[in-house]
């Protein structure tokens, strides 16, 4: 072991172990234990020193070969609670800082074992129990000196209870996220790959950490892969950073994902990561294709408007109601002039809509009558509803095609008007025939042959008005299709 | 004359004109009657489609009314579906098969008209009404519309009796549009 010993560019005390080892041997010289902040050297370099050590924010010990404390600094007291005088010139403080027997002696087995091979140990990591109970992470690091020909051991201990928090919050944040993080070098090997990233791709850390084939597995064909690796690289270019780009992956089942992926780069040079974020959206994108199939083949017209009234959706119904394809009607406003070509109708309807939406801001069942790209009349029923999509409004509105339920609410309507008249005039006509007919026979004016012939016709009369009745009954038993069925079952009912 | 006069003005019907009366079920035997006799009377030769009493009966009860039996002929629809045959006397009484066969009464209602060639004639047709128990309203609609078409061409004038409630207004529409003149008799 050299003089300047393996810590003394330990970044994580700064290479203090050196000045301290200055310190301590001036100091401690001439003295007993408890006595080098006395100063009696008087020296004042001396003095400066031994304050570096009183204040370092690193805990600070000073032990002989038996382990005695011969220097406990401000920071050491603040750690563990104990001060310097419970501390110097004894050897208890460490039952007190690991007072469970088997840790301490895994404790004192780990660093004989160290010592054993080396006269120093640095970066062992232990937890302490301070005075009042709580747990502390210490990191040690140890340098012997010799002082007037005396064996010291000083031991410093950087408390990295917060960073080890803070690290696995860090790793906590990073395993539980539900998106895919992946960190690189600037070569491109996996640093992080988090449970997600687990979880999504199939390949497990072990599989991925410190390699650079995982792009490959997860896109395993060629062409897809450089058209990505072109388009990324074109983003990178401009940006140094992408956002929300979307690529299919495939797993390591070999099912494929669709991955929205952001990505950051931090720190530079040899240090520079690049942080990939990648949220799985395949399942919204199957809920987007769903809604858009459900939309799109829709049997009722589905049109969804801006506040400029420009058309952004036109689903297949209303192509085939309207006849107009989406590409005559998206993106423009205009298709509600071939709609309503009459501008006097146009405007009544436009002034209703208006006052409706002023009124309400949605309208319900709204019929119009629209004139097809063909030139044939439709009834259309509207419902409108206003809808927040992206933080800007807009306009649904939905469309059911009623002409032929209108035609057969229509055709019902005279049908029952005809039947109502072909069984109420006929009953009375009937009735009236039979009166006069009896009426006649009692006044004696008819032949016998005359009355079987008046009573006979009105039989006849009678038989085909029944006739009538049970093709009535029975155009319903058919469900005739030009009878609608709310109509049917009132009929029948 | 004075009930002529209340429904049907002598000098319209003098201009050939057509009309349809609308009439209570229970007083269409009666306007019947009131009819011809005031038409007759006005010299017309009158020729009664009938679809509700026999040829035989009505005529008992023109002759009751004091209607002259020479001043009427008739075309009916009721004695052979009735009584299964009987034989046509010319200038007198046509029989139709039953009142559904609308061609044979197109046939019969052309040549009676024929027979009377040269007369001052008017055509009854009573009734609308009874004419629902067998056929659709459209089919009743063409065969008005043949009718009528038939008495304009050859300048003749016309009454359709119907029961004046239970029409439906679509079908009284359609009517009117052929006729001259409707006039609710009640």
């Amino acid at each position: 072991m050299s003089e300047q010993g393996p810590v003394s560019g330990n970044p994580h005390n700064g290479g203090i172990l050196q000045n301290i080892h200055i310190a301590s041997t001036r100091t401690l010289k001439r003295t007993n234990p408890g006595e080098y902040m006395t100063g009696t050297s008087g020296a004042q370099s001396e003095c400066i020193e031994a304050g570096i050590m009183e204040n370092a924010l690193v805990m600070i010990a000073v032990l002989d070969k038996k382990g005695t404390i011969f220097a406990w600094n401000h920071t050491a007291e603040s750690i563990t609670g104990y001060t310097k005088a419970e501390v110097i010139g004894n050897t208890n403080v460490w039952k007190s800082l690991y007072p469970d027997k088997d840790y301490r002696h895994n404790v004192t087995a780990k660093i004989a074992e160290i010592l054993a091979k080396k006269n120093y140990f640095e970066n062992l990591e232990t937890t302490i129990k301070t005075q009042s109970g709580d747990f502390r992470i210490i990191l040690w690091n140890t340098k012997e000196i010799l002082s007037d020909g005396e064996l010291r051991v000083i031991i410093v201990g950087m408390d990295v209870t917060r960073q080890k928090e803070m690290d696995a919050f860090q790793q906590s944040v990073i395993d539980n996220a539900n998106v895919l993080i992946a960190v690189l070098d600037p070569k491109g090997k996996v640093l992080v790959w988090n449970e997600a990233a687990e979880s999504i791709t199939g390949y497990t850390k072990d599989e991925v950490i410190g390699k650079r084939d995982i792009w490959k597995q997860l896109y395993p064909d060629p062409e897809y892969r450089r058209t990505i690796t072109i388009w990324i690289n074109s983003i990178i270019k401009e940006r140094r950073l992408f956002e929300n780009l979307d690529t299919t992956i495939t797993t390591k089942k070999g099912e494929k994902r669709i991955i929205r992926w952001n990505t950051q780069e931090i720190n530079t040079g040899a240090r520079a990561r690049e942080i990939a974020i990648g949220r799985d959206i395949t399942r919204q994108r199957e809920l987007d294709a769903f809604r858009e199939s459900v939309i799109e083949n829709a049997h009722i017209l589905i049109t969804v408007l801006d506040l400029q009234s420009n058309v952004l959706v036109w689903n297949k119904a209303a192509e085939a109601i309207t006849g107009y394809s989406k590409s005559e009607v998206i993106g423009k406003h205009d298709i509600w002039k071939y709609l309503y070509p009459d501008p006097d109708y146009r405007r009544t309807i436009t002034k209703r809509i208006t006052r409706i939406i002023k009124e309400e801001r949605y309208f319900e069942n709204f019929e119009t009558t629209i004139v097809n790209k063909g030139g044939s009349q439709r009834i259309l029923s509207w419902n409108t509803r206003e809808i927040d999509e992206d933080s800007q409004t807009r306009e649904i509105a939905i469309a059911r095609d009623i002409t032929e339920q209108r035609q057969a609410e229509a055709a019902l309507l005279a049908y029952i008007s005809e039947m109502a008249m072909r069984v109420k005039q006929p009953v009375e006509i009937i009735r009236d025939n039979i009166q006069e007919t009896a009426n006649l026979i009692r006044d004696g004016k008819l032949t016998k042959e005359e009355m079987v012939t008046l009573l006979e016709g009105q039989v006849r009369n009678a038989t085909q008005v029944a006739a009538n009745v049970k093709e009535f009954q029975k155009m319903i038993a058919e469900k005739d299709k030009e009878i609608p069925e709310a109509y049917r079952k009132f009929l029948e009912g | 004359m004075t009930l002529v006069a209340a429904i049907v003005n002598p000098e319209d019907l003098a201009k050939k004109q057509i009309f349809l009366i609308l009439v209570s079920a229970a007083n269409m035997r009666q306007r019947n009657i009131e009819l011809i006799k005031e038409i007759s009377s006005l010299g017309y030769h009158m020729i009664v489609i009938t679809t509700n009493f026999p040829y035989s009966v009505l005529t008992k009860l023109y002759s009751e009314s004091g209607i002259d039996p020479k001043s009427v002929s008739f075309i009916d629809t009721v004695t052979r579906n009735s009584v299964g045959s009987a034989e046509n006397i010319p200038r007198v009484v046509r029989y139709v098969n039953n009142p559904t066969n609308l061609t044979d009464l197109g046939i019969a209602v052309t040549e009676v008209l024929k027979e009377n060639t040269g007369e001052k004639v008017c055509i009854l047709y009573d009734s609308i009404s009874t004419m629902l128990i067998y056929l659709a309203s459209p089919n009743i609609s063409k065969f008005i519309h043949f009718v009528t078409n038939k008495l304009r061409l050859m300048d003749i004038s016309g009454v359709f009796l119907a029961a004046e409630k239970g029409l439906d207004p679509m079908f009284v529409s359609q009517l009117t549009t052929f006729v001259d003149q409707v006039i609710d008799s009640g």
